[in-house]
């Protein structure tokens, strides 16, 4: 029997989305089974984790995607806030183009995602690394993110 | 008509009584040679003896005043003792003693002796000139009698030259001069004017005045009054002569003749009267006492020299004879007063003669009258000739001096004037000077402000620019960060999917990539193309500038507004002031077109030449007249800045046919 993994996934760019599908239909096959939940900005990313039936295991929120301000959600950071609230069991992975500093301490203080991945450190191998690292409970800050904490002795 | 002896009767100016009293020694001896000189009872050439010594005497005395006293008195006797032409340089002498010794009274005196004996000599315009310089420094040192007597004396000069007209203007200044106590200076203007008026034929006017001489002398019993009365009343008779009064005239002679007492001292006047009632007699035909009473004057005149007269006598006695048919005397007399006037060249008395040989004699009428008309003419000739003559002296001199006069007092007032012009001018020009500088600067700080209202728009634009342009960068970077990275990470991705696979039949799929990647090609080159045309378009703040400029318009205009710019224009390279100066003048053509054109379409456009920028501004209004306007504030900071960029304006309008401008400028 395979392991169901429920997964949400948002980001504005439904080609995106499609190649993180396909790579993670590609993660060890024989043993999970992967099922996906997607939006493709603030709207829908807060219509699919409030109108959830069931909890997700995993999240997968790209930073800057279009804002939803009528329910304050502004970026994928909002949406996992909202997210950790309604289901404080689901592991959160953050992504963006961005490599700006204080932004990722901010993240690291008050969200503690367990995934932080900044995307050109990202490839297809890498991100079946990820998925390994995060579903054996460790957490995952890409090489940027690393040098860059280093660099700050954030650590 | 025939009128004798007028002449003697108004010369009398010379004979001067003796003023001398003295005390000094050698004056003494003067004064004593003096009073010989002077001495009637003594004969004539003891006189003129005597009159030598004293010129010796005086001669070389220093030149003074008592010098001059002197040579006066001596020039009275010579010309009483009939030595004419010594008194004459006498005369010449005292002329030039008191100019060197700067004695004006002196002077104007000598010039009076000068003037004297030319009157004596009948030479009257010389005559003339010396009593008009004499009168002239009377009237300065305000002698008003002396001044008077001149001017009587230049009125005989005039008289003696027919020139009657003169004469009677000359009498009646000199009688304005004179008071009541001039009782002898009026006696003369009255008996003068009285011979004017008969020379014009005036006889009552002449009766009038030689009656008022007549009266005047009365109030006075003097000798000398008693023998101007006998001329006055010689005068009286010779007027009703004119008359054809004879009986009249016969009385007046004889009331004379009666002065039997003082008429023997005078033979002159004893002859003159009664040649005169001889003439009257003959007229009435009372021939009872003729033929000597022209005989009898005759000798007298002969025995006095006194040539005039005896001609006169001569042909009153051919008359006599003609009438009496003794046609051989009577040529006899004519021919021989012919003769008399001939050598002695008096031309009037050659004319009388004339006539009355022609009628003697009438076979040689032909000559006589051939003879008469040449004479008369070149008589009338000559007489006319002195007249102008005469006036002309006066009016030459006069004329000097009033211009002198008048040049002075022109140059005065010349300068005054000029200076005050000068002045007004000075001042009003300051004034306009002034408010013009006031003016300019005025106008030059409204322009520096416009100019800075343009910098300020372009400023604000630029601002408004940098701001949407970086709104744009911000637009830009966005795009490239979130959709071509996000896609070309997602492409990435998928290919890295590819390479996993182990399917043979990717191909479809790596197709659809491919694609995707055409995709963001095209993408970076529309994002590129965007920042390229940002730098022509958006960068532009003039050309933002302008058009913001024409959309305002558009809402304000009523006039339906076209606008072009050509794009080829490369704004960012032009002066500012170039820039400034064509978005100002577009502003006045939009303050004109909206205040006054009346338009309903206007035309604006922008275009390049090799060289320049143009600028044209067309619209169909009411128009207007250049030439009135151009002064208009509006027209004349438009070709102000069309100057001030080096720039040319044209302008085509009329009114009523639209208007169009063109303003070219060089461009860089």
């Amino acid at each position: 029997m395979k392991q169901k993994i429920k997964m949400l996934m948002v980001d504005d760019h439904p080609f995106i989305l499609q190649a993180y599908k396909n790579t993670l239909d590609l993660f060890k096959p024989t043993e999970y089974e992967m099922i996906y939940y997607d939006g493709i900005d603030g709207k829908t990313g807060y219509e699919v984790i409030t109108n959830a039936t069931t909890e997700y295991d995993i999240a997968l929120f790209d930073i800057s995607i279009p804002t939803y301000s009528e329910k304050n959600i502004s970026s994928g950071i909002d949406l996992a806030i909202l997210l950790k609230k309604t289901m404080p069991n689901c592991k959160i992975i953050l992504l963006t183009m961005h490599d700006d500093k204080i932004k990722f301490k901010y993240l690291i203080d008050n969200l503690n995602p367990i995934g932080l991945i900044i995307k050109n450190d990202m490839d297809f191998k890498e991100f079946l690394n990820v998925m390994e690292t995060i579903i054996e409970g460790n957490k995952y800050y890409s090489e940027t993110i690393l040098k860059m904490m280093e660099e700050e002795n954030f650590i | 008509m025939f009128l004798p002896i007028l002449g003697i009767l108004i010369f009398f100016s010379c004979e001067k009584k003796n003023q001398i009293k003295s005390t000094n020694q050698k004056l003494d001896s003067i004064n004593f040679y003096l009073k010989i000189a002077d001495d009637v009872k003594k004969p004539l050439e003891i006189r003129k003896i005597n009159n030598k010594k004293a010129v010796n005497i005086v001669s070389k005395q220093p030149n003074d005043s008592l010098n001059r006293f002197y040579y006066f008195e001596i020039a009275n006797r010579f010309f009483n003792n009939g030595e004419v032409e010594k008194f004459k340089n006498i005369s010449l002498v005292l002329i030039n003693n008191s100019i060197s010794g700067n004695d004006s009274t002196h002077l104007a005196k000598s010039y009076t002796f000068l003037a004297d004996y030319y009157s004596y000599k009948f030479i009257s315009d010389s005559a003339y000139l010396y009593y008009f310089k004499a009168g002239k420094i009377y009237t300065s040192l305000k002698a008003n009698v002396k001044t008077a007597q001149t001017i009587i004396n230049k009125a005989v000069c005039q008289l003696n030259e027919k020139d009657y007209v003169g004469s009677e203007k000359s009498i009646f200044k000199a009688l304005k001069l004179l008071n009541i106590k001039n009782k002898k200076l009026k006696y003369q203007s009255y008996n003068l004017l009285g011979i004017v008026y008969n020379e014009l034929s005036e006889f009552d006017k002449s009766l009038e005045y030689h009656n008022k001489a007549l009266t005047l002398l009365a109030s006075e019993n003097s000798e000398e009054n008693m023998r101007l009365s006998l001329i006055s009343l010689n005068n009286l008779g010779l007027i009703y002569q004119n008359k054809k009064d004879y009986k009249q005239s016969i009385l007046y002679f004889q009331r004379a003749l009666q002065e039997k007492k003082q008429l023997k001292e005078d033979l002159f006047l004893n002859a003159a009267l009664n040649i005169n009632l001889g003439y009257s007699q003959f007229k009435l035909n009372n021939l009872s006492e003729l033929p000597s009473l022209f005989y009898e004057p005759l000798k007298s005149f002969e025995e006095l020299n006194s040539i005039s007269s005896i001609i006169n006598c001569k042909l009153n006695l051919t008359e006599y004879y003609t009438f009496k048919k003794d046609t051989a005397k009577a040529f006899s007399f004519a021919n021989s007063s012919y003769q008399l006037a001939k050598s002695n060249n008096l031309p009037k008395d050659i004319l009388l003669s004339l006539k009355q040989l022609s009628i003697v004699n009438p076979k040689k009428i032909a000559a006589y009258s051939e003879e008469y008309i040449k004479i008369s003419d070149s008589l009338q000739l000559a007489e006319r000739k002195m007249r102008n003559k005469l006036a002309r002296i006066e009016f030459e001199t006069e004329e000097l001096t009033v211009e002198k006069k008048d040049l002075l007092v022109q140059q005065r007032n010349t300068i005054f004037i000029a200076l005050s012009v000068l002045f007004l001018l000075s001042v009003g020009f300051l004034i306009r000077f002034q408010l013009l500088k006031n003016k300019a600067l005025l106008h030059k700080q409204e322009q520096q402000k416009a100019n800075e209202e343009v910098y300020q728009l372009l400023l604000n634009q630029q601002n408004k620019i940098e701001s949407v342009r970086q709104v744009e960068k911000k637009r830009i970077a966005k795009e490239l960060h979130d959709g071509i990275l996000g896609k070309l990470f997602g492409t990435r991705m998928n290919l890295g999917i590819l390479n996993n696979e182990k399917e043979d039949n990717q191909v479809k799929k790596r197709m659809f990539f491919i694609e995707e990647l055409k995709g963001i090609e095209q993408e970076i080159r529309e994002i590129s193309h965007d920042l390229s045309s940002e730098k022509t378009a958006v960068f532009n703040n003039f050309v933002a500038m302008v058009t913001q400029f024409i959309e305002n318009q558009k809402s304000v205009c009523k006039a339906e507004i076209e606008f072009f710019l050509d794009d080829n224009i490369n704004w960012n390279e032009q002066e500012n002031m170039l820039k400034i100066n064509l978005y100002r003048i577009l502003q006045e053509c939009f303050q004109n077109i909206n205040k006054h054109a009346n338009a309903s379409q206007v035309f604006i456009k922008f275009e390049k030449s090799e060289t320049t920028i143009i600028l044209n501004v067309q619209d169909n209004g009411v128009g207007f007249d250049f030439i009135k306007k151009k002064k208009g504030i509006g027209l004349s900071n438009m070709i102000e800045r069309t100057k001030d960029s080096k720039g040319i304006m044209n302008v085509d309008s009329n009114v009523g046919k639209g208007t169009n401008l063109i303003f070219e400028m060089p461009q860089l």
